[in-house]
């Protein structure tokens, strides 16, 4: 709580805030060193008090701003004039390239960093969403010790004493940190945790994939973990894995992934994904075939499929027969189940080394074995999986945290330093009762979060765009973080925090943020300027030394394994299982049917907060989720089949309990899961996220603290319905289309014999009662968006929201239809001849018509038509009749119906677009096509004498962002530019083309690719 | 006094029962003007104009907060704002009808409706006038709507149906208002020289603009009679086919139909009518109008109510006959979506009050039920709402693409406005009764048999 103390002469209050070092790159005149200012002395509070009556009495009109010039004007800023920082997005210990666009000093925009491997040029939702967590006004400002400011030196000389005494009487000191790809925060950790003898460093991630790489080491006694190259694979196959989706590696994912999916093929093929899965992730969604199973089905799963793959079709080792001898051949429950997993198998044996097996990070040791035998036997290592290019990842998840939790429990820790993070809410009062104990209780923090609230000396971190760093997240990239703005708050990142106590203990002063930025530079000693530059450096690795696979791991796993507890038995009658029974549900397999009362719960990574942490950014809480498409609430996702078993209905709040945890959360309903399973998000729940954060949804991590971190429990779920309910806010209730020709596709081969399928679903024929055609003697502006390549991802979305301040209306608002996106990807559900349905992403944005319903109806031409094709908005002499939004076929017209910008609290402006008129209420708002980015780039053409903005020229929000490259948008006059010749594509169609309205968008069919044995289950 | 019989219009019914000399006429009108009013009006005024002030002030946190405090959302970007003006402006279809139509088709019978159903028409029209104002966003742009010759060189755009709705019903309000106010002269120079009060004296004279009653006057006025007459004519025609011209000219399913001009005016006489109806049953018994708002002519006006309840329901059978005829799927769910989607309760409420109720008029015996005719106006104004929200609400919350349904819930705050709506206008009429003659006093003498010497109660040659 936020019960600070007026102290009036107390010796705790600063004199002076601003000895803190600025950063040595600051290009910032902007300064909040202010903070809350609640020590108040009784001067002060006087003088206050007379300006406030002066302004009271004089505030009849706004106060007057002006605009001053710079006295010393600093090199190469011009006012107006975006420049761009090259620097890293962080996450969870991965990271990729960014660049962040910054205005007179203040980042206003992420891109991705198009020389990065792992960006190439995109981003995901959570980069773009960044720019609002770094003004979020709900951080932590200054140091405090207990509920009272101090000043840094203070804090600094405090905790330094603290350590000082620990490291003399060799007291016991935990560092818990938050994973970092940062090799110089390593060395830095690793020297500082040197100067201790009695001292244990855990890093913790809870979203760790730590079985991964245990899994790795069994089988290979390596911990580097090669990189898939997903654009290499012809037949993927993910278990449980949501790699299109995952926000800590999906931007390269759905690059590389894509790729390989374009239309007009490269090199004559397509490749082909199967999904199966226990939730419906955005990879099930994208995926050419999806199974959804039981997420204790999964190992038996790929069990069987390796069983068939070694017996059948005679792949891999002699010496692994006899070891899956003791595995039964699988049993079908279903003709679908079955003839995917003979496909399945045909389909990889016959693509071995083009073929790649993706298995979930949070997935059990033994899936991940099991991913890794199936990879083995298929001879994706160095074809699919790149031997050049790993990742070496620390155990960061529960292993370590359980010890140290007992450790808390029974005192035998003195001092405590958290660096990042937020173990209170992640471990609860595992955590939080013990570390309210500990006198000694130090913590760096971006937010006065959960475990702010159980620590005494607390102190502000610095967001990653007021810091410096380095990042290697794989082998072969190395990029540097380079702070954009001067710390809002007086800040300081953990390795010059380090630095500065490691300096203390030597009794040496230093300048932390210059002692940092050497120890980075230490690096880069050759190319400094141009890693400053580029952001990114390509080094050299040593390829993995990869040896056949361990065979004793792999029957190690069959023998002791988990799986025996699903109740996997050799078929006693093959033929009874051959009967199609239409009321077995889903499953895989017969033998773990008879349990079919059992609830098995699967959690995923949230796509809004990630593990809670982005919690009180609204830009995220406010995107809907892929795939349910619900905001700002985690909910149990189950099957209709589920919910009438259960006799449960949507938004009915049931309570999951596990052990003597009880998790409530309201129920939605969802297709495609499999009979049985509930799943829901984590990283929702937190009681100190701030304004925006606090109290959404429902706290999960109990739950996982009980299953030891298992990200699915398959055993003693119980379930109690309250007979509550629930509103759940979606921003799209209806999902099915209705027959209607809005979102066409194919299969691959009957795209090939009919190219202009979309063209002859729709019948009618274009008829104008105007004989003479409008011309657009300049620019004519268009966009193609591929549905092909669009896996989903919701990037566009929030770069839309960043580029155009976008405002966020909350879950209220959006319950009531009011969500104020300019950009949406509806998601259809088509039925299918199996459970799961086939799904649709369709971007859907202003479509700028050339014979626009909207411009017509306005009766003060506030929407017009501009000479270049566009439909523009005139906010000015909109007075707000929403006519237009009435008469628009596609709905992608967004009105104010309250001020949704009047409760922007300070410093939250500053991350504004300059170029992006903010909108008052009553008036309407839609996509504009990032018309300030076409008037950019025009001058800066016309500043290079050329007459028209060339091809490429002008990137919109959502284009540049995109990572499968779906959004292309320029100049439809020019031939020669891609959209003019995307837009001309067979498969191109107008959504609603029989209006006449004459979009400039035209979308790109979606073409599937399945298989010819599965085809008739997809009813293409 | 002249003992001829009567004259007689409606069917063998007389005109006016009873021998009543023109004095009496006179009296029997301004009755209620020279009485101060009893402890039931000043209630009926209360309610009224609590509901009023009801009104206000959901209007007021209206335009302080903005229209979000109403239920419209993103597909439904017209709710009960656009419902009750539509609803309001087909209210004063009938006095202008009575007015104006049935006066060129000298239909006598009208004398004495008349002023009431013009009365009624004004004060619907000002109801129907405050929400295309307060439901714009901007409401202190507003004026944007009007093409005003300003420095910014911005013209108002004359392709918009919503434009022509504000040259129509502005149109509309002055052109009433002034024949209202030229028919009231005759009679309120009556009352002038009938009162001994001298501020309503001095009122009077202002209002009655020195009128004397000379026959040079007399023919001024009644050549500028049938010239408003004349021009109120189209009006009648003209206002609600343009304010159906907001949805026929867009392109939204359910709204897109040519048979929409014809269907809105029918449905504005319709509800009109039945207005009209549930006023004046209750003014005459409250006034003792009952010798001159005879029961024959509410059994007329039952007989519109039939003739327009019929028409309706054609035109109900022929949208859905089209939708189903053209083969244009979007057309064809919305109208399954009409009768069986979420709002089919409203749609089946409106079959029920419009199509159904009416039905009972075949019958004369109920025709000349007052209680009976109450009751079927009541379903039938009830009705005419919902057939307003029904076109609204179903086209807008399902159209082209499923991806963006979404429904309509009304707030406190539209119920509010509504109320608002309706207080102002009875709290208008109850004013109105006890200021203004209710009845046309010059227009009833002359259907007096004693004021046409011949014996003839039309003087016009056929």
């Amino acid at each position: 709580m936020n019960n600070f103390k007026i102290d009036m002469d107390s010796s705790a209050t600063p004199q002076d805030d601003k000895i803190a070092t600025p950063p040595a790159v600051a290009r910032n005149d902007v300064a909040l060193n202010e903070g809350n200012g609640l020590d108040v002395t009784r001067r002060g509070f006087l003088s206050l008090l007379g300006a406030s009556v002066a302004l009271a009495t004089s505030a009849c009109r706004k106060p007057v701003h002006k605009i001053l010039p710079f006295v010393k004007e600093p090199e190469n800023l011009k006012p107006g004039i975006s420049k761009y920082y090259a620097s890293t997005y962080p996450l969870a210990g991965t990271s990729y390239g960014v660049l962040v666009e910054t205005r007179e000093g203040r980042p206003i925009k992420l891109e991705g960093n198009p020389d990065h491997p792992l960006s190439q040029g995109a981003t995901h939702h959570l980069a773009q969403a960044s720019i609002l967590d770094v003004y979020d006004s709900d951080r932590k400002k200054y140091p405090t010790i207990g509920a009272s400011r101090v000043s840094w030196e203070q804090w600094i000389e405090v905790t330094s004493t603290i350590l000082k005494n620990a490291q003399n009487k060799n007291k016991r000191v935990c560092v818990l940190h938050e994973s970092s790809a940062s090799p110089t925060l390593q060395e830095v950790l690793r020297k500082f945790s040197n100067q201790f003898k009695n001292i244990s460093v855990i890093e913790f991630e809870p979203t760790s994939s730590e079985n991964e790489t245990i899994a790795f080491e069994e089988c290979f006694g390596l911990s580097s973990i090669p990189q898939p190259k997903l654009d290499k694979a012809s037949v993927i196959l993910s278990l449980n894995s949501d790699f299109l989706g995952d926000p800590r590696n999906n931007v390269s994912s759905i690059k590389e992934w894509t790729k390989t999916r374009k239309i007009p093929l490269q090199q004559n093929s397509m490749s082909r994904l199967y999904s199966v899965e226990s939730f419906l992730s955005l990879t099930g969604t994208n995926a050419d075939h999806r199974l959804a199973l039981k997420p204790s089905q999964l190992l038996e799963f790929a069990l069987g499929l390796a069983t068939i793959l070694i017996e059948e079709y005679q792949i891999g080792d002699k010496n692994l027969i006899p070891i899956f001898e003791k595995v039964s051949r699988p049993t079908y429950s279903s003709a679908y189940s079955e003839a995917f997993l003979k496909t399945l198998a045909l389909d990889l044996s016959e693509n071995i080394g083009k073929s790649l097996v993706l298995v979930g990070p949070q997935e059990s040791k033994e899936l991940h074995i099991a991913g890794l035998l199936l990879n083995a036997l298929l001879k994706s290592f160095s074809n699919t999986l790149n031997l050049k290019n790993y990742t070496t990842r620390s155990k960061n998840g529960y292993g370590k945290i359980k010890n140290f939790l007992e450790d808390l429990k029974h005192n035998k820790v003195d001092v405590l330093v958290t660096l990042g993070g937020n173990p209170a809410y992640h471990f609860g009062e595992a955590f939080s009762i013990p570390a309210q104990k500990i006198q000694n209780n130090i913590r760096l923090s971006l937010y006065e979060d959960e475990t702010s609230q159980v620590t005494r000396y607390d102190a502000p971190l610095s967001h990653f765009l007021e810091s410096w760093d380095d990042s290697k997240p794989t082998s072969t990239s190395f990029s540097i973080h380079q702070p954009t703005l001067r710390s809002l708050y007086q800040s300081r990142c953990t390795g010059e925090m380090l630095l500065e106590w490691q300096a203390h203990l030597e009794n040496i002063t230093i300048l932390p943020t210059e002692a940092w930025i050497s120890e980075i530079k230490n690096n880069f000693k050759h190319n400094w300027n141009e890693i400053l530059q580029k952001g990114y450096i390509n080094v050299d690795s040593t390829p993995l030394a990869l040896s056949p696979i361990n065979v004793s791991a792999v029957s190690r796993m069959i023998d002791e394994g988990k799986y025996r507890s699903f109740g996997l038995r050799r078929p006693q009658n093959d033929k009874k299982n051959k009967q199609d029974d239409p009321s077995s549900p889903h499953g895989f397999d017969e033998a773990s049917n008879h349990n079919d009362a059992v609830i098995e719960l699967q959690f995923e990574i949230s796509h809004a907060t990630f593990d809670g942490r982005f919690a009180n950014n609204g830009w995220l809480q406010e995107l809907p989720h892929p795939v349910t498409k619900i905001t700002w609430d985690n909910v149990a996702n189950m099957s209709s089949k589920t919910a009438q078993t259960l006799n449960l209905k949507n938004e009915d709040v049931i309570e999951l309990a596990y052990g003597n945890k009880i998790l409530s959360l309201p129920v939605f309903i969802q297709q495609g899961l499999a009979e049985g399973v509930i799943t829901t998000q984590i990283g929702y729940g937190r009681t100190h996220a701030g304004h925006v954060g606090s109290n959404i949804g429902s706290n999960v991590f109990p739950l996982l603290m009980a299953s030891d971190f298992s990200w699915s429990l398959t055993q003693n779920v119980s379930i109690n319905k309250t007979g509550k309910t629930y509103k759940i806010a979606t921003t799209q209730k209806h999902a099915d289309l209705m027959g209607r020709p809005i979102a066409h596709e194919a299969a691959l081969d009957d795209y090939k014999n009919n190219p202009d399928f979309p063209k002859q679903d729709d019948h009618s024929e274009s008829f104008d009662l105007y004989k003479k055609e409008h011309t657009y003697p300049g620019h004519k502006w268009g966009m193609s968006i591929d549905l092909t390549s669009c896996v989903g991802c919701n990037a566009c979305v929030t770069a839309c929201n960043t580029e155009n301040n976008v405002p966020v209306v909350g879950k209220d608002q959006v319950l009531k239809g009011r969500e104020m996106h300019w950009i949406r990807i509806d998601r259809y559900y088509r039925e299918t001849e199996q459970e799961s349905p086939a799904v649709i992403h369709e971007p859907m944005l202003c479509q700028h018509c050339e014979d626009a319903p909207c411009e017509n109806v306005c009766p003060v031409n506030a929407t017009t038509h501009s000479e270049e094709g566009l439909n523009e908005m005139t906010y000015n002499r909109c007075i707000g009749t929403r006519y237009c939004s009435n008469n628009c076929p596609y709905k992608v017209r967004r009105f104010n119906f309250f001020d949704y910008t009047d409760d922007i609290l300070t410093p939250e402006e500053l991350g504004k677009n300059p170029d992006v008129t903010i909108r008052m209420r009553g008036v309407m708002e839609k996509c504009t096509f990032c018309v300030q980015r076409i008037q950019e780039a025009r001058i800066d053409a016309k500043s290079h004498g050329h007459e028209r903005i060339s091809d490429g020229g002008v990137k919109s929000a959502c284009q540049q962002v995109c990572p499968a490259d779906a959004i292309v948008f320029g100049d439809l006059n020019d031939p020669s530019s891609q959209v003019a010749k995307l837009s001309k594509s067979p498969h191109g169609f107008h959504i609603l083309q029989h209006l006449n309205t004459k979009p400039s968008i035209t979308y790109l069919a979606k073409i599937r690719n399945p298989h010819p044995n599965l085809k008739e289950f997809e009813s293409l | 006094m002249n003992q001829a019989t009567t004259p007689e219009i409606l069917g063998c019914e007389p005109l006016i029962i009873g021998h009543k000399s023109r004095a009496e006429i006179t009296e029997l009108v301004a009755h209620p003007l020279d009485h101060f009013p009893n402890k039931i009006w000043f209630a009926l005024l209360a309610v009224s104009l609590s509901a009023f002030a009801i009104g206000l002030g959901c209007i007021a946190w209206l335009i302080y907060k903005g229209i979000g405090v109403w239920g419209n959302n993103n597909p439904v970007g017209w709710g009960f704002d656009i419902v009750n003006f539509v609803f309001w402006i087909g209210i004063g279809h009938a006095g202008t009808l009575i007015s104006a139509i049935l006066f060129l088709f000298r239909q006598k019978w009208r004398c004495a409706i008349n002023r009431a159903a013009e009365a009624m028409t004004i004060f619907a029209v000002m109801c129907a006038g405050i929400f295309p104002a307060i439901h714009v966003g901007r409401v202190w742009f507003a004026w944007y709507l009007f093409p005003l010759p300003t420095q910014q060189n911005l013209w108002v755009n004359f392709r918009s149906p919503l434009l022509w709705d504000v040259f129509a019903v502005s149109t509309y309000l002055t052109v009433s208002a002034l024949f209202w106010y030229m028919g009231l002269v005759p009679d309120l120079a009556t009352l002038r020289d009938r009162t001994k009060n001298p501020v309503k004296k001095t009122i009077y004279s202002i209002l009655s603009l020195g009128w004397r009653g000379a026959s040079r006057q007399w023919k001024h006025y009644e050549s500028a009679y049938m010239i408003f007459a004349g021009l109120s004519t189209p009006l009648v025609l003209s206002v609600h086919s343009i304010v159906s011209f907001d949805f026929a000219t867009s392109v939204m399913p359910g709204w897109h139909t040519t048979i929409f001009p014809p269907y809105f005016v029918v449905g504005a006489i319709f509800g009109g009518f039945a207005m009209v109806l549930l006023l004046l049953s209750v003014t005459r018994k409250v006034f003792h109008f009952e010798n001159i708002i005879t029961i024959s002519h509410l059994d007329a006006m039952n007989k519109i109510i039939l003739f327009c309840s019929l028409v309706i329901g054609l035109a109900y059978a022929t949208e859905f006959f089209i939708a189903w005829y053209s083969s244009n799927s979007f057309e064809y769910y919305t109208f399954v979506n009409r009768m069986l989607g979420p709002y089919g309760w409203c749609y089946w409420i409106m079959v029920l009050c419009n199509v159904m109720a009416p039905q009972i008029m075949w019958f004369r015996k109920y025709r000349r039920n007052i209680l009976v005719m109450i009751i079927v106006s009541f379903l039938v104004t009830i009705g005419m709402w919902f057939e307003r929200f029904v076109i609204i609400a179903t086209s807008l919350s399902r159209d082209y693409l499923p991806s963006s349904w979404d429904m309509y819930y009304p707030t406190r705050f539209d119920f509010g406005v509504l109320l608002g709506s309706f207080g102002l206008f009875f709290t208008l009429y109850l004013i109105f009764v006890r200021v203004l003659p209710a009845l046309s006093v010059s227009e009833l003498k002359g259907i007096l048999k004693s004021s046409n010497p011949k014996g003839e109660v039309d003087d016009v040659q056929a």
